[in-house]
């Protein structure tokens, strides 16, 4: 045991230092966003593998962790397995398999990544959409010698579904195909020809050894010198951009909740898309109530705000009482949402149960939450073979109008079986493109 | 808009859609910098009033600067503070001069969690945790379900994504919020002098020496540093190559303490 430690004086203050004033700019902060890749493709092809190795040669991993996975892979009897440094469960590492995603950051030159390993094994596909939801590119990776799988082609399908359209592909373990460029152009024009199926070209198609670290950080000059792309490190680095630019487009504002803790009614919420100012008219949907923003809440800021912009979170008072609730869409009278009954969509149903006509499910947009019927599906797509590149299509009947059209930024519908836990196994799914245009409320205002 | 912005704003939002669907919440709280950032996010979701109270899990052997802190906090920022104390096992006599540090730490934090739990029965409760960390919790999600025994069950965990959650919870399970999943240790730093959010002054160095995460004093190590000022911390989290749990005991037991502990409901 240390000594025990020295008590404090009794007028204690912490430590204090001045808010800085302006933001991260300022203050010397992170500007630019992280880039989010998920890494995917079929089981044991080296997805995380390629992470670990990404992570060790661009010097990313705290003293001490490559000698922890040396320990680890001993007492399992296994030669150095990079994988390791992500699949750090026990029960993955025993197997030698991801199970549940991971999320990792580093830089590298100056640029800021978070690197998402999606498991590739079937019965984990919840956890592979819950790490490729989040992503805004991805790595589609694919063993040199094993070619094409099943969950290489349904991770693709799954990506075009999500809307990560940004991919570049790794065809990994060149070296156990003694490193044949004939190998690898054969999968190039395979690969290629999948996911123009699905309306997505590759940004890249490059080669590598995850396990050998070729081509990954450092070209190899060897195995793979007849190739003349670039590294993977490097395709990755000449990609980045932003690609999420926050929508300027018509308000609308969800309601989260109305907070009433003092003499001030609080309406707390997020803009989708838009701007508020103070002063502005606000209807409210679907009650199409309206009323001019009185103030902007903004705690431990000295100076009021006056306006903010998409993505923000905003707490409003308004001048007008009006009834304003949780699942509420704020915006301009110039500008109003599309209300309607009926939507279409894309779907991807992931619960072990099968999916029904008429079963009640609840949708969820951002905050608008109503119970919906699936009404007939137009179009199934077997998604180990992708016969005939069709998609998932369906059109689905809700109880009450919602507030639906493009402007807002995430893709934010889900659901869950009616009335059930949405916990474990639940059923997600995936937006489509395009809101069913019929069964439309008349626009606001009614003339 | 600025990335350390986003991050806020993403924090804010998990914080009301935590609110607006648990009836009973609460934040263990533990005085260290992200618990305070966490305050910080409180107070600005809910317009400055954090309408759920704050947990102190006392184990007995914290730091004196921290339970000065605490005082210090409550009145500051007039919260709601709910004090734990696993008495029961320290009355048969757990602690660190006997016990090795997983067994404490389960004891002392875990299992006074779950007392607590007991008998306010919450059915949420907001952690500081970040993906960062440590590489069970790289695989969290933002509302992260527990079950009635308190463990988490981390082979199957709920999809989750486009910011919509696990809201629903059978009687006696509970759902962990944590809005700090996507910070890390830089983040929570660069944040913290942004905002100028206040801090034990154990963070910065005083004869050559500070710590970098707080837990139990006696299994607790500082870092050699002469940073004294916040600028001085930014810049030495841009660089340095010590893991930042490196100086908490319990972490490095035994291969995997960490899983064990967080399955059996260690934050
Ligand atoms: N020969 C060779 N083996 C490799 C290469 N990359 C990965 N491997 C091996 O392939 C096996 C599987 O690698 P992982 O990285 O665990 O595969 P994964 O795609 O993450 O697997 P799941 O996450 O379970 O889907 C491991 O034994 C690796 O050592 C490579 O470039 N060459
Ligand atoms: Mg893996």
């Amino acid at each position: 045991m240390p000594p025990v430690p020295k008590p404090v004086a009794k007028d204690y203050v912490p430590a204090f230092f001045p808010k800085r004033q302006g933001g991260a700019a300022h203050a010397g902060g992170p500007e630019e966003p992280r880039t989010r890749i998920v890494v995917v493709g079929h089981v044991d092809h080296g997805k995380s593998t390629l992470i670990g190795r990404l992570l060790a040669d661009t010097q990313s991993l705290p003293d001490g962790k490559l000698e922890a996975v040396e320990r680890a892979c001993r007492e399992e009897g296994m030669p150095f397995e990079y994988a390791f440094l992500l699949d750090a469960l026990l029960e993955e590492q025993a197997q030698n398999i991801t199970i549940d995603t991971t999320r990792i950051g580093f830089r590298h030159e100056g640029q800021g990544f978070e690197i998402i390993d999606a498991p590739g094994h079937r019965e984990f596909i919840k956890n592979m959409v819950t790490g490729a939801a989040a992503a805004e590119e991805a790595i589609l990776l694919i063993d040199a010698k094993e070619g094409l799988k099943e969950q290489t082609r349904r991770h693709g399908l799954l990506l075009s579904l999500l809307g990560v359209s940004k991919v570049i592909v790794a065809v990994n373990k060149m070296d156990l195909v003694d490193w044949k460029e004939e190998r690898f152009r054969i999968l190039d024009k395979e690969i290629r020809e999948y996911l123009g199926g699905l309306k997505i070209s590759p940004r890249e198609v490059v080669p590598i050894s995850a396990r050998e670290g070729a081509n990954v950080k450092n070209s190899d000059s060897i195995g793979l010198g007849w190739w003349k792309g670039p590294t993977l490190l490097r395709a990755l680095l000449s990609g980045v951009g932003r690609n999420d630019v926050q929508k300027e487009g018509p308000l609308r504002l969800v309601v989260q909740d109305v907070y009433r803790f003092d003499e001030r009614r609080v309406i707390a919420g997020k803009l989708e898309s838009g701007k508020i100012r103070v002063g502005d008219s606000v209807v409210f949907f679907p009650d199409r109530k309206t009323s001019k923003i009185r103030s902007i809440e903004d705690w431990g800021n000295p100076d009021p705000v006056q306006e903010l912009g998409p993505g923000r979170g905003v707490a409003i008072t308004l001048e007008e009482q009006i009834f304003v609730e949780r699942g509420h869409v704020g915006s301009h009278e110039q500008n109003p949402p599309v209300e309607s009954r009926e939507l279409k969509a894309r779907i991807f149903w992931l619960d072990t149960e099968p999916l029904r006509l008429q079963a009640p499910v609840q949708l969820r947009l951002a905050t608008q939450s109503v119970e919906g019927r699936l009404v007939s599906i137009d179009r199934l797509v077997d998604a180990d073979k992708l016969e005939q590149k069709r998609w998932v299509g369906s059109r689905w009947r809700r109880s009450g109008f919602v507030a639906a059209d493009p402007w807002f930024m995430t893709p934010t519908i889900g659901w869950n079986r009616w009335g059930g836990l949405p916990c474990r196994g639940a059923p997600v799914w995936v937006e489509g493109e395009s809101f069913w245009r019929r069964n439309i409320r008349p626009p606001w205002p009614r003339r | 808009m600025s990335y350390l912005q986003h991050l806020e704003d993403q924090s804010i939002y998990i914080f009301r859609e935590a609110f607006a669907n648990f009836k009973n919440m609460a934040m263990p709280w533990s005085m260290g910098k992200d618990s305070n950032t966490l305050i910080w996010l409180a107070k600005k979701a809910f317009a400055g009033k954090i309408p759920f109270p704050l947990v102190h899990i006392d184990t007995t052997y914290e730091f004196p600067e921290m339970l000065a802190f605490r005082e210090w906090a409550r009145n500051h920022y007039g919260i709601d503070l709910i004090v734990m104390v696993n008495e029961e096992a320290r009355k048969r006599g757990v602690g660190y001069e006997s016990h090795d540090p997983v067994t404490v730490t389960h004891e002392l934090k875990s299992l006074a969690l779950q007392q607590a739990l007991a008998k306010y029965k919450w059915d949420a409760l907001v952690t500081g945790i970040r993906r960062d960390e440590d590489s069970t919790r790289a695989k969290e999600r933002y509302f992260s379900p527990r079950t009635a025994e308190n463990e988490w069950e981390y082979r199957d965990q709920p999809p989750e994504f486009w910011g919509q959650f696990t809201t629903a919870v059978k009687p006696g399970e509970h759902v962990r919020v944590q809005p700090l999943l996507d910070w890390t240790e830089l983040d929570v730093w660069e944040y913290v002098r942004r905002e100028g959010i206040p801090v034990p002054k154990m963070y910065f160095a005083e004869n050559g020496r500070r710590y970098r995460s707080l837990g139990c004093w006696p299994i607790t190590q500082s870092i050699e540093s002469q940073v004294s000022t916040i600028d001085g911390i930014v810049e030495e989290l841009k660089t340095t190559k010590t893991a930042e749990r490196a100086g908490r005991a319990q972490d490095h037991h035994e291969r995997n303490a960490m899983q064990k502990l967080r399955a059996k409901g260690f934050m």
